[in-house]
């Protein structure tokens, strides 16, 4: 029996020896204030980012760019295993840390608190590469559409090519960005203003993972002759966070890249960071929880516009947004099918935890992509339909001169092609170039009818709107029911085949619900859950 | 047969003229927002399993096993109940399957005086396995994570077997015989479980504290096996 005690104890000792062996866990600390600490604004940011606080009247007094005080610093380093990076506008610093040291660190008398790091965000979801034939059919049609469902061509017709904005672009790498014929024009005019690999600490970041030289090329690439993306002209800062060795310093490398992009001058900045099921369960997905969402929001809030990927989990059992693309004041980004023109089946669906409308707006999900080798291929994810939004933004701005980052974010929702029509599959849609220039949308009359039959409402439309053999979209119905909070209860979209479009179950409707309605050009809203009781047709608000 | 297909034709276009074709809906947006509490890291989570492994010289006290030859196939079903971030209890219901192999230098003959060309020993049992879980990654989402299972076993071996299997030089024919319910096992036993995995992966080992055999005098049989589990 003896013998088997020890044989036990050994067994035992075996199965926790990888336990033992786990990396320590790591921290954001964040200090309570930056006494003591100055900055001169001149010394630290560039022209740009000196002109933009300048025309926002930033205070003197702001301290959100000030340096952290290093006494504070040396504090936790004496305690925590190691040091990370620091956050100026978080005023945090990153640790390793065991439980007893985090215990000791959280008793400093200016800490505020300690939050765990977030490790393995997600970057596209290439989920098959097709064809790279270059004379292959569909790759070509889809390369036209991608920039043109977007309006592209008004823009073109305009000059317009995000001349003057500059677009900070976080990914995993951009390997051949400077070698690669579709970023040759960028490279003539000397657009890449600056580059940083936060994971290594040094310049150089063409190499790593060609996710980020894709995201690029749907941002500002040209293959024989054909943009892949809108903002052909604008300025680039290209910035690698993402490193898959090491996940748990991506939200530090993130945080550290949108503070370098602000000093550097950012207008835009182009992520496809998402944070999910690793850290968080889908309650928190209320655009609070996350430290990167508070850095977000606080980059909007410094005139910076954030434009994220809404996620690839539409598919998956987790199924909506990710952080910080829940933030408010985040550009949330949904994926389309080009061959539908509806929602493509991976891209995540909102809304967010406490209900607030997500994605905001979609783009093409499958896009033609620059391979870091030489030539295009397909692939498919948000992480494609966000750069191509980012390229649409940057001309939208320059378009828009003056205008701040959450006009130009509410201007982007506006021009988008089912406004005021939203869902949480499309958000309000996909943007459109001609809101830019052409100022509003024509102005749209209800060409809907409604009736009560029975059980049932019908939406009616006109005869001569009943387009059977129409192209992309043309025929799509979409319908949501809105509760009075302004949250939606159901949504949908239907092919239209005749007059009667649509019926919908009287018993779907409680109080105060309403039907929204989009179809063609057209959109009106009937309140139907208050009504009074009414025979035949009711009447649309507009 | 022509006229009747174009006929059905017309007609189901004619139908498609009158349905109402939904391309995409979602009749509760907010459903993965609701309260659950079945998840892999919710307050319940149950999972089926698969195991194959193999008989280790631990725990034998002579060479008595040809191992690499006696194998171990688990099938069950797992039940986890989650008490805080970081510890977990639960317990295993599974079918147990483990066959050893005998090695000519020792145990043959013991079972008919006989020596055979190859014998084995079979166990065929239910386990119920209680279990503690340490969860290595307590702030995490809805997933398993890293975690280390401690816990012990009891089985009922249903279904005891020894198997032989000779075969005769002459004409290459072979003679099997099987006894069912071998007198020779006991029908109950116990042990320690012990897993490490990482998600639905998952490394384990048993290790047998009765004898599986009645007869003490006989050698006794290796005591630990190991292997890999897959959550299904």
């Amino acid at each position: 029996m003896i013998k088997h005690k020890r044989i036990a104890f050994t067994f035992i000792f075996l199965i926790w020896l990888p336990a033992l062996m786990v990396a320590q866990p790591r921290y954001w600390v964040q200090f309570t204030d930056k006494h003591g600490t100055t900055l001169t604004p001149q010394e630290y940011f560039c022209t740009k980012t000196l002109e933009r606080r300048a025309t926002e009247n930033v205070s003197p007094t702001d301290s959100t760019d000030f340096p952290l005080n290093e006494s504070y610093i040396a504090a936790v380093n004496g305690i925590a295993s190691d040091k990370g990076k620091e956050s100026r506008w978080l005023n945090a610093v990153a640790v390793s840390a065991s439980k007893n040291e985090i215990k000791r660190i959280e008793k400093l008398p200016f800490v505020k608190q300690v939050k765990p790091i977030s490790g393995a965000w997600t970057t596209a979801k290439v989920i098959q590469k097709k064809s790279s034939d270059e004379n292959n059919d569909h790759l070509w049609d889809i390369l036209y559409r991608q920039t043109e469902r977007m309006g592209g061509r008004y823009f073109r017709d305009s000059s317009i090519n995000g001349k003057g904005v500059r677009i900070a672009v976080f990914d995993a790498g951009f390997p051949n960005v400077d070698t690669h014929p579709a970023f040759e024009q960028i490279r003539k005019d000397g657009r890449i203003i600056a580059t940083w690999d936060f994971t290594k600490n040094r310049s150089n970041v063409f190499r790593g993972n060609s996710h980020g030289t894709n995201v690029l090329s749907c941002i500002a690439g040209i293959h024989d002759g054909t943009a892949m993306g809108l903002a052909t002209g604008a300025e680039f800062l290209l910035a690698i966070t993402e490193v898959n060795s090491e996940p748990f310093s991506e939200e530090e490398n993130w945080m550290a890249a949108m503070e370098w992009a602000y000093k550097n001058g950012a207008d835009i900045i182009s992520s496809s960071l998402g944070y999910t099921f690793n850290r968080y369960f889908p309650k928190d997905m209320d655009g609070k929880k996350s430290f990167v969402v508070k850095a977000a929001s606080l980059a909007a809030r410094k005139g910076m516009l954030v434009i994220n990927a809404a996620g690839n989990d539409g598919d998956s059992d987790w199924k909506v947004i990710g952080t910080p693309a829940d933030a408010d004041s985040i550009l949330s980004i949904g994926g389309i099918s080009p061959e539908t023109n509806l929602h493509i089946n991976f891209s995540s669906y909102g809304p967010t935890a406490d209900g607030r409308m997500k994605p905001n707006v979609s783009a093409f999900g499958e896009a033609v992509v620059a391979k870091p080798k030489g030539g295009v291929e397909i692939a498919y994810g948000t992480s494609f339909s966000t750069p191509l939004v980012a390229g649409f933004a940057a001309c939208a701005w320059q378009a828009s001169k003056g205008k701040t980052a959450m006009e130009m974010l509410k201007d982007i929702e506006k021009s988008a092609d089912l406004y005021p029509y939203f869902d949480y599959a499309h958000g309000y849609g996909v943007p459109q170039a001609g809101y830019f220039l052409y100022s509003a949308k024509d102005s749209v009359n209800s060409t809907f009818s409604l009736y009560e039959t029975g059980e049932y409402y019908s939406v009616y439309i006109s005869y001569g709107l009943v387009k059977l053999l129409s192209g992309y979209n043309t025929s799509i119905l979409f319908y949501s029911i809105e509760k009075p909070d302004g949250t939606l209860a159901e949504y949908g979209a239907a092919r239209v085949y005749q007059e009667q479009a649509l019926n919908f179950k009287k018993s779907a409707f409680k109080i105060g619900y309403k039907l929204n309605v989009r179809y063609l050009n057209y959109y009106a809203t009937f309140e139907l859950g208050a009504k009074e009781p009414v025979d035949h047709e009711i009447t649309a608000n507009l | 047969m022509k006229k009747t297909l174009s006929m059905l034709a017309i007609l189901l276009f004619s139908l498609a003229g009158y349905s109402q074709t939904i391309l995409m809906e979602d009749s509760n947006p907010m459903a993965p927002y609701e309260v659950k509490t079945h998840g892999p890291n919710l307050k319940n989570y149950g999972q089926w399993f698969i195991g194959f492994g193999a008989v280790t010289p631990v725990g034998a006290n002579s060479d008595n096993t040809i191992f690499g030859k006696s194998l171990l196939f688990d099938l069950g079903y797992r039940y986890r109940y989650r008490v805080s971030n970081f510890f977990n209890t639960g317990f295993d219901l599974s079918y147990y399957l483990q066959g050893n192999r005998l090695n000519k230098s020792g145990m043959l003959k013991v079972y008919d005086g006989l020596v055979h060309g190859r014998e084995n020993i079979v166990q065929n049992e239910f386990r119920f396995s209680p279990f503690f879980r340490f969860n290595l990654t307590p702030k995490r989402g809805n997933f398993l994570g890293t975690y280390v299972d401690l816990g012990g076993y009891v089985a009922w071996n249903f279904l005891p077997v020894f198997r032989a299997v000779d075969t005769k030089t002459s004409n290459n024919e072979m003679l099997k015989y099987t006894r069912q319910f071998d007198p020779m096992q006991k029908r109950y036993e116990y042990g320690l479980t012990g897993r490490i995995a990482r998600n639905k992966f998952i490394v384990f080992a048993h290790y047998r504290l009765s004898d599986l055999l009645k007869n003490s005098s006989l050698p006794d049989l290796p005591r630990l096996a190991a292997g890999v589990q897959f959550g299904i």
